[in-house]
């Protein structure tokens, strides 16, 4: 089929952080470097050469850019400066805004001024909504945990109801948008189509890269696989324990070692990583770190912001400061909120979805080829 | 002439295996040492190696050699290496006979060696037949007049006037326009220096036109040459209010008459539709445009470039132009580096076969790609193929890319510019009259493009820039100040030298009958009075030594000098006779 070229879609990546595409002569070099591209994903040549001659379609279907672990390597030896891996990078950010149908991570990921409002404006709610339902009968020097947004008494606290309304509407969206994704790369193109064995054989993939990020460590570094790994870990330690322990954890003041350990720890793990990658960032230290897009800082101060009020929160609480620990409370809240509503399904974090789900779709994709050739044979030699 | 016995030196030559993997070199040696008036035979593994050439001299000195048969490889690589020897070792240089054994034995016969070895001794033998019969001839020397014919005004000929003017020779420039510069006139700015290509030819001109050895004749054509190497008389016809023929005579001919662009034909990658234009008329259009690229009033947005046009078609396609103009993928990135800076800067796609921005042409690539120029390569077979939506007037071009495995790619194009090649000009009353040699492809031929690059095979005529084949101005005015020096070389001495192997008149024996004169290709013989009769003469600075007049004298009056009748005759002896194995 022809595709049919749309020459300026270099230019639109150019907020997206895609800089010096233009300049990549086609050697292949990033190809034979990255240890991730293996027939039949040849990247980053391939999809920058899409990106360069304006296929859209072609980019919407690639599953190649989840593929990178922007390790940096190919940009290291690009004989052209075109920092391919930065390429693969804004390439993840552009296909994000394509999945998503609301339109919001387009308008996040091209004005971070948008992002910031969006973000300030979910925060500020957010606290006059606590502030309004809990404390209205409540007493704010008086800490009670999630129990202090509790209107009056009852088992569950309004914060884990919160929880679980909200969990509910980021699955739907992300489930949306992973759909979409779906539909680019595997289900709009006929030739791509797989039968359901295929999407059996290989679904055990998804845990698999989600908890390891198995390929990451394939890249020549390992700090930053390391790094990721911890960050990754620790949230979602820090996930299940406030999703399932919510009323442990903010039980005090004595400390319940059986919450408050596995909480700590993944505190640190989150500080220490998100530090790390704040002065990587700033240093430019990795080669992955050499270029930061607006949505980066933002992500990385929020989440920042979020672990270590939540950590405050905790030692005002095990100090006896209720008043402050409350008021810590809230902000933290104000964090929290708009991290998970849009950030992960509009935001740089919505790559924990699609990451795993590239690299299933991709052996999918693989899986009924290899299926469809083998019956071919078949057919040839019966 | 019952002479001394001759002192011939053979050497046989094993080309490192080319020939001594199909050829006994030993049993050529063998069947040939005996042979009358050979001194000495051999085998060498490379006769033209430094050491070889040392022993032959050695050889030479000690065993007072008179005559040197080498049998090696063909005579237009290693003539001059040899006569160069025979010269060193104290022998007359045309006593020297160079025999082929090796495109004509050894290559030709892989699967017969004792063919091809059989062949060899015949060859070998045929060779000292004919230098046994050789005479000391000494090179003709002609006096030549120091002033120089340039022919065409494009920038190589501009230069090329100046360069011999400025070595002190007068000059002579004939081109055929009504003004000078060839195409670089016409141009806007130019790579690689960015400079206003009119305002490069505007400056040259005023140093020619002030230069008080240079006359120039423009509406002027060159029409007929006769006189000999050195001494050229040549007439040009000047057209005009009051047209007039002018009679030169000239040591040197320098031919720098240009190239011509393709014209691609109606309905070729869409020619002729509204919107498709080649490069040089693209060119004109973006010199003459400071603000947005419009065409025919129509606003581009879009533009999109096609590579290779009348250039490397296929041998089956007839047209002759297989070559690679060269210049081309330059001058396209570098037409659309400048129509990136113009406001509303254009998309800009490239559709090409392959970047062939050679040397510091590739900075120019490079700056193409930064400023957004995009890059789709069609596969040589396949070229693209450009319609146009009568509707939306837009132009759509579709191509396979092999940087996207082979997809086929559309784009809507407000422009389509086809990058056409050189052809060579139109040229063929000039190529007649100087009998300049025409290559395949239509330009004018050199003796040998690494050591011989500017001389052709008519002695002092030289051809220079883009009418030996497409160049770009740099390397045409690098190849007109090479013909500058070889004109010079000749000219500036005084005197030249020629091969005397020409032919010669018995005037006992011609009756003139005139059948050699009507023959000559060079127009070297003509008719004198000699002792109450009238007798054919050679003009041995004319004569090529073609041999042409030799067998069509019914007085059998005519030899050519080292190659006489008799020489030959032995020579065909010398083959025929029976080789022993
Ligand atoms: C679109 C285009 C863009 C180019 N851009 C560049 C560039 O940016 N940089 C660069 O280096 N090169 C460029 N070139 C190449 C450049 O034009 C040539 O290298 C250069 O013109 C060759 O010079 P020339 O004198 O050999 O030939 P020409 O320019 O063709 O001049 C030959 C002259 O000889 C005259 N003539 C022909 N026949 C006769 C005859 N029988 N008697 C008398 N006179 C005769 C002609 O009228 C003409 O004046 C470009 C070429 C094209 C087509
Ligand atoms: S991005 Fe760099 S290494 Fe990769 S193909 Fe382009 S020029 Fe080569
Ligand atoms: S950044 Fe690393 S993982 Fe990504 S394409 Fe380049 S080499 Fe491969
Ligand atoms: S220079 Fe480029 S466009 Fe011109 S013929 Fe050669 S390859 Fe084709
Ligand atoms: S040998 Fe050839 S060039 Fe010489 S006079 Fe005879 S025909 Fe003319
Ligand atoms: S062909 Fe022979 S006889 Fe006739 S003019 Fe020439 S040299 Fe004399």
């Amino acid at each position: 089929m022809t595709a049919v070229m749309k020459p300026g879609l270099m230019d639109d990546l150019r907020v997206y952080g895609a800089a010096d595409v233009a300049k990549c002569f086609n050697c292949g070099t990033c190809s034979a470097v990255c240890v991730h591209s293996e027939a039949p994903y040849v990247f980053p040549r391939k999809p920058i050469h899409y990106l360069q001659l304006g296929l859209e379609s072609k980019l919407e279907g690639s599953l190649e850019p989840w593929l990178c672990y922007a390790c940096g390597e190919c940009s290291e030896q690009c004989p052209k400066k075109a920092e391919p891996g930065e390429t693969m990078m804004s390439l993840r950010r552009w296909l994000t805004s394509r999945y998503d149908f609301t339109g919001l991570s387009r308008l996040f990921y091209r004005s971070w001024r948008a992002e910031v409002a969006a973000i300030v404006l979910v925060a500020l709610v957010t606290a006059a909504g606590f502030l309004a339902v809990g404390f209205s009968a409540g007493d704010i020097r008086h800490y009670d945990g999630p129990h202090a947004f509790l209107p009056a008494g009852g088992w569950t606290g309004g914060v884990h109801l919160f929880d679980w309304g909200m969990a509910g509407v980021l699955l739907v969206l992300l489930l949306t948008n992973a759909a979409r994704m779906w539909w680019f790369t595997l289900g709009r193109d006929r030739d791509r189509r797989a039968p359901l064995s295929s999407y059996l054989a290989a679904l055990y993939l998804l845990p698999l890269h989600f908890f390891t990020q198995r390929n990451y460590a394939q890249c020549e570094r390992k700090r930053p696989w390391v790094t990721h790994l911890v960050l990754m870990l620790s949230y979602v330690t820090m996930l299940v324990l406030i999703m399932f322990f919510l009323r442990d954890m903010a039980s005090g003041p004595r400390v319940d070692w059986r919450v408050h350990v596995p909480g700590l720890v993944a505190a640190t793990g989150l500080l220490a990583a998100v530090i790390i990658n704040l002065r990587g960032r700033l240093r430019r230290s990795w080669p992955q770190h050499a270029h930061s897009h607006e949505s980066d800082w933002i992500f990385l101060i929020l989440l920042l912001y979020v672990t270590f009020t939540g950590v405050l929160q905790f030692l005002l609480h095990r100090a006896g400061l209720d008043l402050a620990a409350n008021v810590t409370y809230v902000a933290h809240l104000a964090g929290v909120v708009p991290m998970l509503v849009l950030e992960v399904p509009f935001g740089k974090w919505s790559h924990l979805a699609y990451r795993p789900l590239a690299l299933y779709f991709a052996r999918v994709r693989r899986h009924a080829a290899a299926a469809a050739t083998s019956a071919v044979e078949e057919a040839r030699a019966a | 002439m019952s002479a001394a016995p001759r002192k011939i030196g053979v050497y046989v030559c094993q080309c490192g295996g080319n020939i001594s993997d199909y050829v006994d070199v030993n049993a050529v040696v063998a069947a040939v040492e005996h042979e009358p008036g050979v001194t000495v035979a051999k085998t060498a593994m490379f006769t033209c190696s430094d050491a070889t050439q040392q022993e032959i001299v050695q050889d030479a000195r000690e065993l007072g050699l008179d005559g040197l048969v080498v049998a090696s490889c063909s005579p237009k690589l290693h003539t001059y290496t040899f006569r160069d020897v025979a010269r060193r070792a104290g022998m007359n240089p045309f006593q020297y006979t160079q025999v082929n054994i090796r495109e004509q034995c050894s290559w030709t016969h892989t699967d017969d060696h004792a063919g091809a070895t059989a062949k060899a001794v015949r060859l070998v033998r045929a060779g000292i037949n004919r230098t046994r019969l050789t005479e000391p001839l000494e090179p003709i020397v002609v006096e030549t007049t120091p002033k120089s014919l340039v022919v065409g005004g494009g920038i190589a000929g501009l230069r090329a006037a100046l360069g011999l003017a400025e070595v002190g020779l007068a000059v002579f420039l004939v081109e055929k326009e009504a003004r000078l510069g060839g195409w670089v006139a016409g141009f806007g700015d130019m790579f690689p220096h960015g400079r206003s290509g009119a305002e490069l030819i505007a400056a040259l001109e005023a140093k020619v036109r002030a230069h008080p050895a240079i006359t120039v004749f423009t509406n002027a054509e060159l029409t007929a040459k006769s006189g000999s190497f050195g001494n050229y008389r040549v007439t040009v016809a000047v057209r005009g209010e009051r047209s007039e023929t002018i009679q030169l005579v000239v040591g040197s001919i320098v031919v720098a008459t240009g190239f011509d662009t393709y014209q691609p034909a109606e309905g070729e990658f869409g020619y002729g539709l509204d919107g498709v234009v080649t490069l040089p008329e693209f060119k004109r259009l973006l010199d003459g445009t400071t603000g947005p690229l419009q065409y025919h009033g129509r606003p581009v947005e879009t533009v999109a470039y096609i590579y290779c046009v009348g250039s490397r078609q296929s041998e089956d396609a007839g047209t002759g132009h297989t070559y690679c103009s060269r210049y081309c993928c330059t001058a396209a990135v570098h037409a659309a580096v400048k129509a990136a800076v113009i406001p509303a800067k254009p998309h800009q796609v490239h559709f090409y076969r392959d970047m062939r921005t050679y040397g510091k042409y590739e900075l120019l690539y490079a700056e193409a790609l930064a400023t957004g120029s995009v890059f789709v390569k069609y596969p040589d077979e396949e070229p693209p193929a450009v319609s146009r939506d009568d509707a939306t007037g837009r132009l759509t071009v579709t191509a396979r890319d092999r940087l996207c495995g082979g997809d086929e790619v559309a784009l809507q194009a407000d422009l389509v510019v086809l990058v056409t090649g050189m052809v060579p000009r139109a040229n063929d009353d000039l190529t007649k009259a100087l009998k300049l040699p025409v290559g395949t492809s239509g330009f004018y031929n050199e003796i040998h493009p690494k050591l011989r690059p500017v001389e052709t095979v008519v002695d002092g005529a030289y051809i220079c820039g883009a009418c030996q084949g497409p160049r770009t101005s740099a390397e045409s005015v690098a190849s007109s100040l090479a013909a500058v020096t070889q004109s010079a070389a000749v000219l500036k001495r005084g005197t030249a030298a020629l091969d005397p192997l020409v032919a010669a008149v018995d005037p006992a024996a011609c009756a003139w009958c005139g059948a050699c004169e009507t023959t000559c290709p060079y127009d070297a013989i003509s008719r004198v009075a000699a002792d109450g009769k009238e007798i054919a003469t050679i003009a041995r600075t004319a004569c090529k030594g073609c041999g042409g007049c030799v067998p069509v004298c019914p007085s059998g009056a005519i030899d050519l000098q080292g190659y006489r009748d008799v020489q030959v005759r032995a020579m065909i002896d010398g083959m025929l006779e029976a080789v022993t194995p």
